[in-house]
């Protein structure tokens, strides 16, 4: 079973997707490019004419979304919920006093200081979806960020497409790192390598894992980072300051049965800090932790690796 | 003043026999739109049981250098949400990942650049 790569760049990402039936790239690139396509129009925050753009530009009135639109508010809510509110959609006026207002390729040519407060953001309770007669609705100076769980269903949704295109065999496809398979996995399952940094080469340094099902996701505080003034800023949003992230984990990687899910557990573990091992074991996922001292946490039924100087959880549900 | 009309026995049995059925219709008709509407708001309101989040309870032992950012609220309250169109949980995957084997790797998760 041979496999075939093929990368891009599109979400302000690159887009690498990895089949394993050579005469299935075509028609999986095809179907993939459609997909992201159709979030970058639907859900993107730089864009002034994404649909996102026009609700937020809206709030204040009940307006109807596409199915793509409530879709994606649907999964932010959802992992709202589930997080306990560590993740949060209603981040995006927040996010913008950061000073990651454009495309992040723009951001860093800005360095002027910038004045910030702790303020809590608006909160996910505010907005209100009908998932039937798709109609949203939140409260006027509300706007949705729908960055912690976009792109990682934009991968789900990739990948499902790009399947249905191939008609057999296996899909990986990872976006900026947020991995989702489907299908039938190569002999002895997708090799990932598991770093900080997505744009690390695969044979690169860093733990190598495999995995068979689901997704994969990280996230990390050591990249898309930039300076304003003195103030080192980073694009992970603490819903309780509406500031960067300032936990005890740098970077964390979550494997989970949908690369959503995978998103919305990684980036509430970095939110959490301390108490986020704790947390992901008492859910029951597999995790990888680098404190921002460097050393390494497991949970679940994340695989160790060999080297020494490995911090090891108190609870593991196995070995 | 008019007399009430007596019925014959046979005229009071059809009677009884008609109002028995009407009240079984009744229950009949009051269970099956019970069961009826019912299930048309389970598949209307798509959100499901509990969240299975916990209340953490004191940190872990071995734990890294300190944190002093503020936690979010726990998720101790909603129970049901129509916002929520996925799965109650956040879900593993029923293979754990593996420890990789030699050769390169097929792709890299780390933070977006």
């Amino acid at each position: 079973m041979s496999v075939t790569p093929r990368s891009w760049r599109a979400l302000g990402s690159n887009v690498q997707l990895v089949v394993t039936h050579a005469e299935a790239a075509e028609p999986a690139a095809l179907a993939v490019r459609e997909v992201l396509a159709a979030v970058d129009a639907t859900y993107s925050r730089f864009r002034p004419d994404s649909e996102l753009s026009r609700l937020n530009a809206q709030a204040g009135r009940r307006t109807r979304v596409s199915p793509l639109l409530a879709q994606a508010i649907g999964e932010a809510l959802r992992g709202s919920r589930l997080s306990g509110g560590a993740v949060d959609p209603t981040v995006g006026r927040a996010i913008r006093r950061i000073g990651y207002e454009r495309d992040f390729s723009l951001i860093a040519e800005q360095r002027g200081p910038l004045k910030l407060t702790a303020e809590r953001i608006p909160g996910w309770q505010l907005v209100e979806l009908d998932p039937i007669s798709r109609l949203v609705s939140m409260p006027m100076g509300v706007e949705l960020d729908l960055g912690s769980t976009g792109k990682a269903l934009a991968a789900d949704l990739g990948a499902a497409e790009a399947m249905k295109a191939a008609g057999r065999g296996g899909i990986l496809l990872s976006l900026g790192g947020d991995i989702a398979v489907a299908g039938e996995p190569p002999k002895g399952g997708w090799r990932v390598l598991v770093a900080e940094d997505s744009t690390v080469p695969p044979d690169g340094e860093g733990q190598t894992i495999r995995i068979t099902s689901g997704g994969l996701a990280t996230s990390s505080i050591t990249v898309r980072r930039w300076q304003r003034g003195s103030e080192e800023m980073h694009h992970i949003v603490d819903p309780a300051t509406g500031l960067p992230a300032r936990g005890a984990w740098r970077t964390v990687t979550v494997a989970a049965v949908t690369c959503v899910d995978a998103n919305i557990a990684a980036t509430a573990a970095v939110v959490r800090g301390e108490q986020a091992l704790e947390w992901l074991e008492a859910i029951g996922l597999d995790a990888r932790l680098i404190a921002l001292d460097g050393r390494v946490a497991y949970g679940g039924r994340w695989p160790a690796e060999s080297s020494s100087g490995s911090v090891r959880p108190p609870i593991r549900r196995t070995t | 003043m008019t007399q009430p009309r007596r019925l014959s026995p046979d005229a009071r049995e059809r009677a009884f026999r008609r109002l028995r059925r009407l009240t079984i219709s009744t229950v009949v008709g009051a269970f099956a739109a019970t069961v009826g509407l019912g299930t048309l708001a389970a598949a209307t309101y798509s959100g499901t049981s509990k969240t299975t989040a916990p209340t953490p309870s004191g940190a872990p032992a071995a734990q890294p250098s300190a944190n002093t950012a503020p936690q979010p609220t726990d998720p101790s309250a909603p129970t049901s949400d129509p916002n929520s169109p996925g799965s109650g949980s956040l879900q593993p995957t029923p293979q754990p990942p593996a420890s990789g084997s030699s050769g390169s790797g097929h792709a890299t998760t780390g933070g977006s650049r």
